[in-house]
């Protein structure tokens, strides 16, 4: 909902100029763009929310989304790339956002941006947060893997011409843009157990097995949950051709009373459920290999948030904030090395 | 009587949270709990910062200094140059927080040379490193240990209870 004229900021109002503009010339008919408002939350994009009323159908306003990328955004993959597989996915009848338009270097949004259609419902974190222990968790819970399982089952070949063949990652190559990030970081900050971490990984890489679709980021605040029980998945942007267990791991990573592992299901019961679900064991030491990549990736996005891009640009308190959440990731990590130290260099 | 440091970080605060927070833009709300939250995760690590990090010095020149020795042994030489300089600072002079932080930034780059020396040394299959993978783990458990002291100095993941 509107916040009424504490909401209208100049960027606001400038924003509507343009979307006004952008959209009309794509449905090809006047317009007006009401209740923009910009929705909280992400790190590496922002997200605006309004309705477009068409002059053809002004008592039908239609729900869109515009996703704007920050110019420090971590993400590995291009706005195109993303839209591409967004549209494929939508039009294999996956649970996604309908993806309508991606304007990369449109001067009218300042960044690269695509516009989707609204997806009716609520965020699934906030709406555990206020559900408590009213929520079917568990058969939610199970739902949700299932969902999973079947983003793991989508056939490669239908995805070859969005994600091609030089996408189908091995670990390392999975490994090289965020070590990159950590590198990049390291002048002035050095933190040793992400170093130690990354050698780590880029030495005991396991060898790939089984490909699959990999959404990259699977947990529940990039969940839309519709009143029919179905869950709509957003933020595709760091979805890959890669190991399936890498998946588990990322969900794995988040576990507090609001997210799928720690608030729907045990650890045990979600690799079980996922094992169920998809038929295949899920492997331990490949687990663990992925719960120590998950922690470095979320290192590097952490990092390549609390950096200044210019002087212009300092670092937002959100991304800084981030950032100082570092040391949880090295405590981990540090247990993890342990781990591996004491064992002959494997877990 | 007239706030210190850290009692106008707290005031800081306060007042964003309860005289500003309900009049931004809804759009500038993240942002805003965002830096309240930083500057309450500031002040806790204000307040304990300067001995903790003295302390973890120290620490880490003890823990590079058996390491170096470990690794001049197998041929690996350190130039002790910077661990001595970075010795005298720590044990023998008066440094201010900024100073400390600085000298605490180029402790934990040698700690991280270090660390990574001994690391690509232990895949070498013709030997056993019971003595370099000790060392290796007692790396990780020093430099865990210091990263848990900072858990509640961030506000992302739940801080550990008092």
């Amino acid at each position: 909902m509107n916040n009424g004229a504490l909401d209208r900021d100049e960027g606001a109002v400038s924003l509507e100029c343009s979307l006004e503009k952008f959209v009309s010339a794509r449905l090809g008919e006047a317009l007006q763009i009401r209740s923009l408002h910009r929705l909280t939350g992400g790190s590496s994009h922002e997200t605006w929310s309004f309705d477009v009323v068409r002059e053809s159908a002004p008592s039908k306003p239609v729900g869109y989304v515009l996703r704007r990328e920050f110019e420090r955004s971590s993400n590995t993959r291009s706005l195109d790339t993303e839209f591409a597989l967004l549209r494929r996915l939508f039009d294999r009848g996956l649970p996604v956002a309908r993806p309508l338009w991606c304007a990369l270097n449109d001067p009218a949004f300042g960044a690269p941006a695509m516009i989707m259609e609204r997806v009716a419902g609520v965020d699934l974190r906030k709406y555990l947060s206020g559900k408590g222990e009213t929520v079917e968790r568990r058969a939610l819970g199970l739902v949700l893997v299932e969902q999973q399982v079947a983003i793991h089952r989508i056939a490669l070949d239908d995805l070859s011409d969005v994600l091609p063949a030089s996408c189908a990652a091995s670990a390392l190559t999975e490994l090289k843009p965020w070590t990159e990030i950590i590198e990049a970081a390291a002048a002035g900050n050095c933190r040793p157990l992400l170093s130690a971490a990354v050698l780590w990984l880029q030495v005991n890489a396991p060898t790939p097995t089984r490909a699959t679709l990999v959404h990259g980021d699977f947990k529940t605040n990039n969940l839309i949950l519709a009143d029919d029980g179905r869950a709509t998945v957003l933020d595709w942007e760091m979805a890959h051709v890669g190991d399936p267990v890498e998946d588990l791991a990322w969900t794995l990573l988040w576990t507090t009373g609001d997210d799928l592992v720690g608030g729907l299901l045990s650890r045990d019961e979600y690799l079980y459920a996922y094992t169920a679900a998809s038929k295949v064991p899920v492997d331990a030491p490949r687990l663990f290999y992925w719960e120590m990549f998950a922690r470095v990736k979320l290192a590097a996005i952490f990092l390549s948030g609390a950096h200044p891009v210019s002087e212009r640009q300092p670092v937002r308190p959100l991304h800084a904030l981030l950032g100082r959440a570092l040391p949880v990731l090295e405590r981990d990590l540090a247990r993890m090395l342990r781990r591996c130290f004491g064992n002959g260099g494997q877990p | 009587m007239i706030p210190d440091g850290l009692a106008s970080l707290t005031l800081v605060s306060k007042f964003l949270a309860q005289d500003v927070l309900p009049m931004v833009p809804r759009a500038l709300t993240t942002e805003l709990r965002a830096a309240i939250k930083l500057l309450d995760t500031a002040r806790d690590e204000l307040d304990a910062l300067y001995p903790r990090l003295l302390d973890e010095c120290r620490e880490l020149l003890e823990l590079c200094g058996d390491a170096h020795a470990l690794l001049n042994d197998l041929s690996a030489t350190f130039d002790p140059t910077p661990f001595a300089s970075l010795t005298q600072r720590v044990e023998h002079e008066f440094m201010d927080l900024s100073s400390l932080m600085a000298s605490h930034r180029e402790i934990l780059e040698m700690t991280g040379a270090t660390f990574l020396s001994l690391q690509r040394l232990d895949p070498h299959p013709q030997k056993n490193w019971a003595k370099e993978r000790a060392m290796l783990r007692r790396f990780s458990a020093t430099l865990g240990r210091h990263a848990a002291t900072r858990l509640p100095w961030q506000a992302v993941f739940p801080r550990p209870s008092a």
